[in-house]
């Protein structure tokens, strides 16, 4: 549906030129929802505005639906972009307008006339849950709910494609995921083909099919989500997972650790789990087989993309024999143990 | 002077103020409008970019923003004459009035226009907006509040540089005030044309406040 080819942005300033992305291919398919990750000024926000040109590439082809859209002349990119939906960080809606009004504004565009054009607003706002607001102004809406009007107005001209733009980064936590559900609701309704781009890791754990991750204007690392999490290659894309994942050792533990085993002490481990690891009970069968007690200080275990993945910070307690084999039954269902210390 | 001369005189002189205040500044939003929008769109970074017609247009403001008002309203006297056919009299101030107003309005949407988010202007081409669209439908409507204002500070400051009118023979509350308060040493005129042309742009201050809060729903 998407498809960008060997796109370079470069920005000529006063001293030297920016090269804002370089060689970034990306490929989204048709009803995919597609997340690219990266840190403020990774240029990703270039990336994404290269799509409906409102960057134009140095170089490189942008091609949607077979239409090669940087060939485009002024006006048949306009008719293309009615093909494209946006929604962005702080909404963009037009404060003198109400719900109804800006919902409608890709449709006046359009030029159609009144009664078309209350018809398919209507249904829209239904859709994204603001039925009873048409007449309210955006300056009465809560975030989420003008980042709703968005996404309608994003919809209204029945575009193939939704581009995200940091699109729940000024958003609440649970706002964030109320707005997360009504896209991948409409995307899984409509078949909508889903860009986005975030700095948040939860965004493409909670709705991302294909991750890439960006970083000084190339593509790093890209994959499907759940490969993402299993096997994570570059140091960067281990960052962002890790980040997504909270785990510390209690500071009364932290005070008891020490580097060398003593008769009286056992070791503190960290499991590591990832998409390879064998879905097994392996806790409790290493407490059965092996006599080893496995006490449990603190877990975060997650699912995303279909596999499970994350840390779990455990005590191994049992004699020394016992607790190096658990080590290897572990290894042996690749789960990663990493010996943290020993604590008595 | 009896009563009656002097409430039919300053009568007069305030209809005659305010048709010369009314007519300039409707000339001059209509002339200083579509100004005030190409300074903005044809800025750097701008809807329809262009710089040759940006420069041009910003000098040619500012030049007309730079000269004193008596000043230009003797200099131009012989367009005056062209115009209206004569260079004296109320309808020969409403030229320089019109002509000293349009760059100062058209400087004020400009500002007025620059608030509107450049968010807004990009999203409306992310949906395929034309430029004449987003003028239309974007920069007009967002801006109302500031262009409301805006209009209401000229028509004060047309208040005010029509108290010259007497220096061409024209006539109004200004006039009048000079004319028969001060020359003719009449405290009284001279105080009861202040209190008209305070009611006045009162009266334009609060009917444009009044306008920008139903328009604002920011």
């Amino acid at each position: 549906m998407i498809k960008l080819t060997d796109i370079n942005k470069v920005f000529e300033t006063t001293d030297k030129p920016v090269y804002a992305l370089s060689d970034v291919n990306i490929e989204v398919a048709k009803g995919e929802i597609f997340g690219v990750i990266g840190s403020s000024g990774a240029g990703k926000s270039t990336l994404i505005r290269c799509v409906n040109l409102l960057e134009a590439p140095t170089s490189g082809s942008v091609n949607l639906d077979g239409i090669e859209l940087t060939k485009l002349s002024k006006t048949q990119l306009s008719q293309a972009r009615h093909q494209i939906g946006m929604i962005f960080q702080h909404f963009n809606l037009l404060s003198s307008r109400t719900v109804f009004a800006n919902v409608a504004l890709p449709l006046e565009f359009l030029g159609l006339d009144k009664q078309a054009i209350a018809d398919k607003v209507t249904p829209l706002l239904k859709l994204v849950g603001l039925e009873n607001k048409h007449e309210s102004y955006p300056a009465e809406l809560s975030g989420g709910q003008k980042q709703r009007v968005a996404i309608a107005r994003a919809l209204a001209s029945e575009p193939k494609v939704l581009l995200c733009d940091e699109a729940t980064s000024a958003l609440d936590p649970s706002t964030t995921k109320s707005i997360l559900a009504l896209l991948k609701d409409i995307n899984e309704r409509l078949g909508l083909t889903i860009l986005l781009i975030t700095h948040e890791m939860e965004v493409v754990k909670n709705i991302c099919d294909k991750v890439a991750i960006i970083d000084k204007g190339k593509l790093i690392e890209q994959n499907t989500v759940a490969n993402f999490f299993a096997n994570p290659k570059t140091q960067l894309a281990k960052k962002f997972i890790e980040a997504t994942i909270n785990l510390e050792i209690p500071e009364e533990y932290q005070a008891r650790l020490t580097a060398e085993r003593t008769p009286d002490s056992y070791p503190l481990i960290r499991l590591g789990f990832t998409g390879n690891s064998v879905d097994s009970a392996v806790i409790s069968e290493v407490s059965r087989a092996l006599k080893v007690d496995v006490n449990v200080l603190s877990a975060d275990i997650e699912f995303a993309g279909g596999i499970k993945f994350g840390f779990m910070l455990a005590e191994l307690i049992g004699n020394k024999d016992n607790t190096i084999a658990a080590k290897a039954y572990f290894q042996e269902h690749a789960v990663n143990v990493e010996v943290i210390g020993y604590v008595n | 002077m009896s009563t009656e001369q002097m409430i039919n005189l300053l009568f007069s002189a305030t209809i005659d103020t305010l048709v010369m205040v009314g007519i300039s500044a409707f000339i001059a939003v209509l002339a200083g409008m579509p100004i005030g929008i190409l300074l903005h769109i044809s800025k750097d970074q701008g809807i329809l970019e262009n710089k040759k017609l940006n420069n041009v247009l910003s000098v040619i403001v500012n030049i007309g923003r730079s000269v004193p008002f008596i000043i230009l309203l003797v200099a131009i006297i012989p367009f005056t004459r062209f115009v209206v056919g004569s260079s004296i009299g109320t309808a020969a101030m409403i030229v320089p009035l019109t002509v000293a107003s349009i760059p100062f309005i058209a400087r004020l949407i400009e500002g007025a226009l620059l608030d509107v988010p450049s968010g807004l202007v990009e999203a409306a081409q992310t949906m395929g907006a034309t430029p004449i669209q987003i003028i239309h439908k974007i920069l007009i409507p967002e801006a109302l509040p500031g262009i409301i204002n805006s209009i209401t500070i000229t028509l004060v400051t047309l208040v005010n540089y029509s108290a010259m009118a007497g220096t061409v023979g024209g006539g109004g509350l200004g006039d009048v005030g000079i004319q028969h308060g001060y020359i003719g040493f009449n405290p009284t005129i001279i105080l009861i044309t202040v209190i008209l042309l305070v009611i006045i742009v009162q009266t334009i201050q609060s009917i444009g406040e009044c306008l920008v809060k139903k328009v604002d729903h920011r």
